[in-house]
């Protein structure tokens, strides 16, 4: 059992505080991500939990134990870096098998475990090379080679893709599926991209400002954002917001007036009252040309055809808006001034950014 | 653009032919006195003698005695510097706040000539008046020792007088190789459970190869010509027991008027040194991958 | 097959001993390096101490650490001179006129030579390695032939002479130290110079001297102190007229009294230059030692 448990975890740089009171469960063998802005703390816990930052205060717990003061190796984890790290004066079978000589495993045992590595992650052609002689994606092969040459508990990957080409970007990202998927271990990710963090991830981890927004599957994350910066955060092209005073609001409805001076009715209980500001949002791709239960004025500015959908893009008023076109009959079909949306597509969001009504078809949220 | 050759070569001219001035004229004149004899009289002009100079010094005794003084005062400095210079580099490497100011004070016997240093230290071993007798006794009951005169308490006292002047200059030069190992590398050493022991061992020591190597090269050399810290420390006493290859140069040369031999000599110190200049530019190429 | 249940796993949790352990454990580069700045430290307080105490209580007790009987005494005899010696000051001044022209010397010198090599590349990779190895052959090596010249030429004792040999043998430290520098610029904003018309002497006068000014400081500096502190071609090929600072502090040495005091204040005087420059210049000591240490 390879859980992980971070317990109230602080940390601070001198006067600034890096992460301020972390509590997160993460299942046995899920692939975690920590998704986020730059400077929002994913690295700093990934390192804390790693072993390499020690927390101001709060508990690590690794497979049930507290191992706050625990080195790296004695919790199990292993980790591959950004810049990959590989040991520059060592060629690529040495840098495989350092890991397995600081636990004094016997040189025969070391020897099968490194051909073993190397044949997984295809690099047995490369074992006499050094570093400086190998590709982007040959060195990230090598550290995760490096990274699995030992049994770990916990894997840990910080950016791991971030410096790699965009299609070799995309074929590391199924060899991390499918090493996942082998190894059946407990892993966690830090990335700043929303893309690689829905395509791997069981459950991710949106963090921002050294706390945590939101935890979930992606689908949950996705449909179900509990705040506006989660909602602004996934999703490209990004989630439409309209700025919007409350009119009315009681029993089963509320009633909206936008920033074009328009007024919407939404038929659902929404906790706010008359007279707040409040947040509209909508998916590019929630929003449609036909006829719904809301109407939204729409100036469009500029289209995109992209092959198989296309964008508009274009003012409601003072609020910039986007709509994702799809074909009816092979042609595009093109909003006239007005877009419309189903109710349960709307998220409202206060102005402190809480969410403020519940949705009635609410994906699976729970991590398995 | 046009003319840019002229222009460097120009530029570069000057210097050039000041360096072969300074360098080669007075090696190539050196090198025609080092096998003519000269007389102390400096109306009798000097009289060809092919390698009788070169076998006079091989049989000097004090000539030897130098070279092994020197060669002892070689291996031992070089240990300690390297040694405590890494050591102090380490610690450095360690610390954030405070580092400047450490560096900065580490740095100041580095300023101090090393004349006015073999002066202080030579003040500071006295044995009635020193100070390193008074906190010996004071400290730890020790009777005083007469430093400069016995040895091998005279050889000890250059040594830590070399070693104070010359460490923090490796350590400043190792502290510059440390900082160009990324710091993910030493993350990673650590998450394959390298005791902080093992990654000095296997990561930190090996990729500094080309910075002791560099570090040497400047010691070695700046031990060879050792001059003023040995003369005004000790004098080469007791006797002639602590007189160092540099000091019996000046002998030859302005207090036995032998310029003859002290042209030989000074032809092979120019040979020796040449000759280790090119191997640590051998040994530096190959460390560096 | 090696399946990975062979592999060992690396040892688990232990009970790990409490904080204060792990505390100390973070302090341990100050136990290293506290010892040596006192040893470091040490002889240069005792200097700044005995020139300011009278010659008995120096001999009584050799060290005190804060002694409460101070005296000018001691200063007073370098600097108003005796018997036996000039005022320091003269030394001083000497030291400092020899220091500065020479150092200028060889920066005009030093600084093109590196810049024409280093941005223009002439001499191929022999060139660069020939000047450096000119730092290889030390003065002392070569003191017997230049003796003998500067008798020949009536060097001896001449402010020429030594402005001269300490010029041209620093310029390899120059070279070397500048030429780092030199290859770091970017040439865009000097081949700007030339797109507007600028031959090489004003672009190289105009762009590159200021954008190298930090290296050329450093240089200067090491320059100078290298200089302000060299004995051997001092003493060798001057020391009557011409006589440096380093040349007449030995002869405090061979008075009739111990003049520990007055060696102290002498002593003193003569290190604040570099004391002062090494204090100012640590954070470009540490770069640029770095910088061209690999070369």
């Amino acid at each position: 059992m390879s859980s992980i448990e971070f317990r109230n975890i602080r940390k601070s740089f001198g006067a600034v505080e890096a992460l301020g009171g972390i509590d997160l469960e993460i299942p046995d063998g899920a692939f975690c991500v920590f998704l986020g802005p730059s400077g929002c703390g994913k690295t700093t816990l990934m390192r804390v939990l790693a072993g390499l930052e020690m927390q101001t205060s709060g508990d690590v717990v690794v497979a049930g134990a507290v191992v706050n003061e625990a080195t790296p190796s004695e919790r199990g984890v292993g980790m591959v870096f950004q810049s990959y790290a590989l040991y520059p004066h060592m060629n690529v079978r040495e840098n495989l098998r350092f890991p397995l000589k600081m636990s004094d495993q016997t040189k025969d045992v070391s020897d099968r475990r490194i051909d073993e590595v190397a044949r997984i992650l295809q690099v047995e052609h490369l074992l006499d090379r050094r570093p400086s002689q190998l590709s982007g994606g040959q060195k990230q092969r090598v550290a995760i080679g490096r990274t699995i040459a030992l049994d770990r508990s916990v894997f840990l990957f910080d950016e791991p893709l971030s410096n790699l080409d965009a299609d070799l970007r995309v074929e590391m990202r199924l060899e991390l599926q499918r090493l996942h998927k082998r190894l059946k271990s407990t892993m966690v990710y830090v990335t700043h991209d929303q893309i690689e963090a829905m395509a791997l991830a069981d459950m991710i981890v949106i963090m921002r400002g050294g706390v945590i927004e939101q935890v979930g599957t992606p689908d949950a994350l996705y449909s179900t954002p509990d705040n506006l910066f989660v909602a602004t955060f996934l999703g490209s092209p990004k989630m439409n917001v309209l700025k919007a005073t409350v009119v009315e609001a009681s029993g089963g409805s509320a009633r909206f007036r936008l920033s074009s001076g328009d007024e919407i009715t939404v038929r659902r209980d929404v906790r706010t009252r008359a007279g707040q500001e409040v947040s509209l949002c909508i998916r590019p791709e929630d929003l449609s040309v036909a006829p719904d239960d809301i109407a939204l004025p729409l100036d469009v500015e500029m289209t995109e055809f992209l092959g198989p959908n296309g964008y508009a893009y274009g003012t409601s008023g003072a609020d910039k808006l986007t709509i994702q076109l799809v074909r009816r009959n092979g042609r595009f079909d093109l909003p006239q001034g007005k877009v419309h949306a189903s109710t349960d597509a709307i998220h409202i969001f206060g102005e402190d950014g809480t969410r403020l009504v519940d949705r009635v078809h609410a994906p699976k949220g729970e991590v398995a | 653009m046009r003319g840019s050759r002229r222009f460097a070569w120009t530029l570069a001219a000057p210097s050039l032919i000041g360096l072969v001035l300074v360098s080669v004229v007075p090696i190539v004149f050196m090198a025609r006195t080092a096998f003519q004899k000269f007389s102390p009289n400096p109306r009798v002009p000097p009289r060809w003698a092919g390698l009788d100079n070169f076998w006079a010094l091989l049989d000097d005794p004090q000539f030897l005695g130098a070279i092994s003084v020197t060669g002892i005062l070689l291996v031992v400095c070089l240990t300690l510097q390297l040694s405590i210079g890494f050591a102090l580099a380490w610690a450095l490497y360690h610390i954030k706040r405070g580092r400047a100011v450490v560096i900065s004070l580490l740095l100041i016997p580095t300023a101090i000539a090393p004349l006015i240093a073999g002066i202080v230290w030579w003040m500071l071993f006295n044995t009635r008046f020193g100070a390193v007798n008074a906190v010996l006794g004071g400290a730890l009951g020790i009777e005083p020792i007469q430093w400069t005169i016995t040895m091998p308490y005279a050889l000890i006292a250059i040594i830590v007088a070399t070693v104070w002047q010359t460490v923090p200059f490796v350590a400043v030069i190792l502290l510059g190789g440390l900082t160009t190992i990324p710091e993910e590398v030493l993350d990673a050493s650590k998450v394959d459970g390298a005791s902080r022991w093992r990654e000095l061992r296997y990561i930190v020591l090996p990729l500094l190869k080309p910075f002791f190597l560099v570090s040497s090269l400047f010691m070695v050399i700046d031990l060879l010509r050792l001059y003023e810290l040995p003369q005004f420390l000790t004098t080469g006493g007791p006797g002639n027991e602590t007189v160092v290859t540099g000091m019996y140069l000046f002998k030859l040369g302005f207090t036995f008027f032998d310029l003859g031999r002290a042209s030989m000599m000074s032809l092979l110190y120019v040979i020796v040194l040449t000759c280790i200049g090119l191997l640590f530019v051998r040994l530096m190429r190959q460390s560096t991958p | 097959m090696t399946s990975i249940s062979d592999v060992r796993r690396p040892t688990g949790v232990r009970a790990r001993p409490t904080s204060f352990l792990f505390r100390l454990k973070t302090c341990w580069p100050w136990l290293i390096l506290l010892p040596f700045l006192v040893f470091a430290l040490f002889p240069v307080y005792w200097i700044i101490l005995t020139a300011f105490r009278p010659r008995s209580d120096i001999f009584q007790s050799p060290v005190d650490l804060l002694p409460t009987n101070l005296t000018l005494d001691n200063i007073r005899y370098v600097w108003f001179g005796s018997e036996a010696n000039a005022p320091v000051v003269n030394f001083l001044g000497t030291s400092l006129i020899i220091g500065v022209v020479a150092t200028v010397f060889a920066l005009l010198l030093g600084v093109t030579c590196a810049y024409a090599v280093g941005r223009f590349r002439i001499g191929g990779s022999f060139l660069p390695a020939f000047i450096l190895s000119f730092r290889y052959v030390p003065p002392i090596a070569l003191i017997v032939p230049f003796w003998m010249l500067f008798r020949a030429l009536g060097l001896l004792d001449t402010y020429t002479g030594l402005i001269l040999i300490y010029g041209l043998f620093s310029i390899p430290l120059i070279f070397w130290l500048l030429l780092g520098y030199v290859e770091a610029a970017p040439r865009d904003l000097e081949e700007a110079a030339y797109v507007d018309g600028a031959s090489h002497w004003k672009a190289m006068i105009h762009i590159a001297l200021p954008v190298l000014a930090p290296g050329i400081a450093i240089a200067a500096v090491f320059t100078f102190i290298g200089i302000w502190n060299e004995f051997v071609l001092a003493y060798q090929l001057a020391g009557n007229k011409v006589a440096t600072i380093t040349v007449y502090l030995p002869r405090l040495r061979t008075a009739i009294a111990e003049l520990y005091g007055e060696i102290a204040a002498a002593s003193l005087l003569a290190v604040l230059p570099g004391i002062f420059f090494a204090a100012i210049m640590q954070r470009f000591l540490v770069r640029g030692l770095a910088f061209g240490g690999l070369k």
